[in-house]
């Protein structure tokens, strides 16, 4: 049984993919978000995991928020038909 | 090495300058810290309580001693320190541009200038060379055309710090401009300037600055800029493409963005589609820029309208200018602005009448909310300007014509929003008979913001008790909303103040990033590179950094644990001006919208309002931060502890130090995190991807 994921890309990740979002079928009926991660890592290289993943601490970089349906969620949160992700490169100032 | 204090009295014409004292050096490095010393030690002469536009305040400009010479990549930020004209307390300012470098270069770290020249003059320094000159001839003149004609007269490698018509006319949140385009905003320094009849500094600095041991700075230099390379490449890419207008994305998921005076904290899908960073890259931006000495990451950008963007730029074409930051943009959102080419406009207008975004544009977005509630029409405006206008939201040109007035002094609407929008709200007040308080939008000290804070428990905090009023400057921090689980447990021990929506740890949190940003602004560098490069952004490098730096410029040996008391140190400075004045735990406070007025259905963080939780906060800071919880005054023990002797004795005799046992940190951690995990509530940002569809723009 196979999933369809809504990811919704904001900048960086939007320029470098050249997208503001897109569906993405997953094999797992029981796939998590850091499943859905290394699909698209897979699928987009290293411009892709450049941004997201820290290449020293081998995980996701400190400051980069993972939303799933609209809610803080982590690598290991579980995903199902038509979930809707959000990675957020979330920082403040002014 | 470090330079000179240069002191300029404009009264007695007085000019002379003297070296930092080593005692000061070590306890308060330089730029905040040191002007915070000067600060303090003028008032013990002259009373806190005078009018900020008297003669007898005082006006501090400083660098820190890593600012312009190239450490960590980090660039140059100028400090100033006043007492603000704008919320009659503690004011401070700080700004990018080369005039700070100039000033170094020039040999001198700090200038406090006194008294009040009996006609417009502006000071001439040329390294060694200081004078004070007629200004007659650029008196009414613009920000821009004063830093051109500044230039032409005296020579392109002059930098300098200007006022406009808004200082002049004593608008009373006047920013300080340097370079003409770079604004030390809030707080009304310029203001203070205009009320000195000082038009202008102009500098040019040719001695430069001996490093102590150069091989060492470039050493702990590159390992900064490699850290920002990598761990912390994602803040870099950002700031160094984006500047802060990245924000404006982010800010509208997580629900910050003030949308018409923060009636929403999110503006609809299709005006941010025409109104975000990428756009403001693809259509405007035309160079990236540094905006001082020593900045690796650049995050200026000059940009031109060409005129066929969108309907503003058809007003504006030709127009030229540098960045706006996000605070600039979302000044405009605020009035519910849908054009970048207007944003762009607004900085170049308001940079030249040297009007502080925050305050005009929410001055302007409580008008407009007033106008949309009916509780001010076309006749009121008629009345107060000639003008019978609609305030409609997003009318640029309104905009655009009230900016003018307000800076020009051209009629009824100066008096009403001259001292900023907790002033005009209660002139309003006076004048309709009508409560329109609970439109006005402002955190501590009467001192607006244009972000909404509803949704970040650790902001709201941050609001309440920064000791200039309402802003992000003197806290920065990401803690939170950002998820920097690996700072949280590097600084804390605990993930908890990583986590959103949890009240417990934030007032801690903020108590602890009040103190790490006053000890980056002492040290000369932007805040922005400084705290996310070294601490905020990247927990691989840490504040160990800026020791190591300090002690190859300088040749001072400090450790990373006198840092960080360094900054605890002068924010108590601050804090103890202000406690002077009589301010305590009640002005540590937000307006009616932010605390009781929860985010509408269907935004981000939907239900959430400052209001929740907040004493509890607020206690949680007071207590970490070794203040007395029930007052909010200073505890003798904490200023002790700190070296502050001297201030405690004058609080002390004032009848305003407490002298209640501060609890250790330690255990104030201790009993927050146990709160935290002992919290039943939801823990998940509630970010909203689709209100776009549903909002009606």
């Amino acid at each position: 049984m196979k999933i369809n994921v809504r990811v919704i890309y904001t900048p960086p990740l939007r320029e470098v993919l050249s997208k503001r979002e897109e569906t993405v079928e997953l094999d797992r009926p029981e796939a998590t978000l850091m499943d859905l991660i290394e699909y698209l890592s897979k699928k987009y290289g290293e411009k892709f995991h450049r941004h997201l993943l820290d290449p020293q601490a081998r995980k996701l970089r400190d400051g980069i928020v993972l939303f799933v349906n609209g809610k803080h969620s982590d690598p290991q949160t579980p995903l199902s038909e038509n979930s809707e992700v959000a990675f957020v490169m979330a920082i403040g100032g002014g | 090495m470090y330079g000179n204090i240069l002191r300029v009295d404009l009264s007695e014409e007085k000019i002379s300058n003297d070296p930092v004292p080593k005692e000061w050096q070590l306890k308060y490095m330089g730029g905040e810290g040191i002007n915070d010393k000067l600060f303090w030690d003028h008032f013990l002469n002259v009373d806190p309580k005078i009018d900020p536009l008297s003669l007898d305040n005082i006006l501090i400009w400083g660098v820190g001693p890593l600012g312009a010479t190239g450490a960590l990549g980090c660039g140059t930020k100028s400090k100033f320190t006043f007492k603000s004209p704008n919320y009659n307390c503690f004011g401070d300012s700080v700004g990018g541009g080369f005039f700070g470098c100039q000033m170094r270069w020039a040999g001198y770290d700090n200038m406090a200038i006194t008294g009040k020249a009996k006609k417009p003059v502006y000071i001439y320094i040329n390294n060694d060379e200081v004078e004070i000159r007629n200004a007659s001839h650029l008196w009414g003149k613009g920000v821009h055309a004063t830093n051109h004609q500044l230039r032409e007269e005296l020579g392109e490698d002059f930098r300098t710090l200007a006022i406009g018509l808004g200082g002049e006319n004593l608008v009373r949140f006047a920013n300080l401009m340097m370079d003409g385009e770079r604004s030390g905003g809030r707080t009304g320094g310029g203001c203070v300037m205009g009320s000195k009849n000082l038009k202008a500094v102009a500098v040019r600095g040719t001695k430069g600055i001996k490093i102590h041991d150069p091989e060492r700075l470039l050493k702990v230099t590159e390992e900064a800029h490699n850290s920002s390379k990598t761990t912390g490449y994602i803040w870099w890419y950002r700031y160094a493409r984006d500047g802060t207008m990245f924000l404006n994305e982010t800010y509208n998921i997580l629900g910050v963005n003030p949308w018409r005076n923060h009636q929403y904290n999110a503006i609809p899908t299709k005006v941010l589609t025409n109104m975000d960073s990428v756009y403001f890259i693809n259509k405007h931006k035309i160079q990236d820029r540094a905006c001082s000495a020593g900045c690796a990451t650049a995050c200026s950008h000059w940009w031109k309208i060409k005129g066929d963007e969108s309907p503003a730029a058809r007003d504006y074409a030709g127009e030229q200018g540098d960045k706006p930051e996000y605070v600039t943009w979302a000044s405009c959102i605020v009035w519910g602005c849908e054009d970048m080419a207007a944003v762009l406009h607004m900085q170049n207008l308001w940079n030249d009448l040297q009007l502080d975004v925050v305050e005009i544009g929410t001055c302007i977005a409580f008008l407009m909310e007033l106008y949309q509630r009916g509780i001010i029409t076309e006749k009121d405006v008629k009345e107060w300007t000639g003008e019978a206008l609609p305030l409609k939201w997003g009318d640029w040109r309104v905009v655009d014509k009230i900016s003018r007035w307000v800076a020009n002094k051209e009629n009824k609407l100066y008096d009403i929003l001259k001292g900023g929008v907790y002033q005009a709200a209660k002139e309003i007040e006076k004048l309709k008979g009508v409560d329109v308080m609970k439109y006005c939008q402002y955190g501590g000290k009467g001192s607006p913001f244009i972000e909404d804070h509803r949704s970040r428990r650790s902001w709201a905090i941050a609001m309440a008790t920064s000791p200039r009023g309402c802003d992000h400057l003197k806290s920065l921090d990401n803690t939170e909303h950002a998820r920097l689980v690996e700072v949280a447990k590097k600084v804390f021990g605990t993930a908890w103040p990583a986590t959103p929506r949890v009240p417990y740890t934030k007032g801690l949190l903020i108590a602890w990033a009040e103190n790490h940003t006053a000890a980056v602004n002492s040290t000369g560098l932007c805040i922005f590179n400084a705290a996310y490069w070294s601490w905020g952004g990247s927990a691989v490098a840490g504040p160990e950094l800026i020791p190591e730096a300090y002690y190859a410029v300088t040749g001072n040996k400090m450790s990373v644990e006198e840092f960080k008391t360094l900054g605890e140190r002068v924010h108590n400075i601050e804090k103890a001006f202000n406690v002077r004045l009589g301010l305590a735990r009640k002005d540590d406070s937000l307006c009616y919208r932010w605390m009781k007025e929860p985010v509408p259905k269907g935004y981000p963080a939907e239900g959430m309002k400052c209001g929740d939780y907040f004493d509890e906060m607020l206690d949680e800071y007071y207590e970490y931060k070794g203040f007395d919880p029930k007052t909010g005054l200073q505890t003798k023990d904490k200023l002790v502890e700190l070296g502050l002797e001297d201030v405690a004795t004058v609080l002390e005799k004032e009848g305003v130090l407490s002298s209640v046992k501060p609890k250790p940190k330690e255990q104030v951690l201790a009993e927050a995190v146990k709160k935290a995990e002992k919290w039943k509530g939801d823990t998940s940002h509630i970010a909203n991807f689709k209100f776009g569809i549903r909002i009606r723009g």
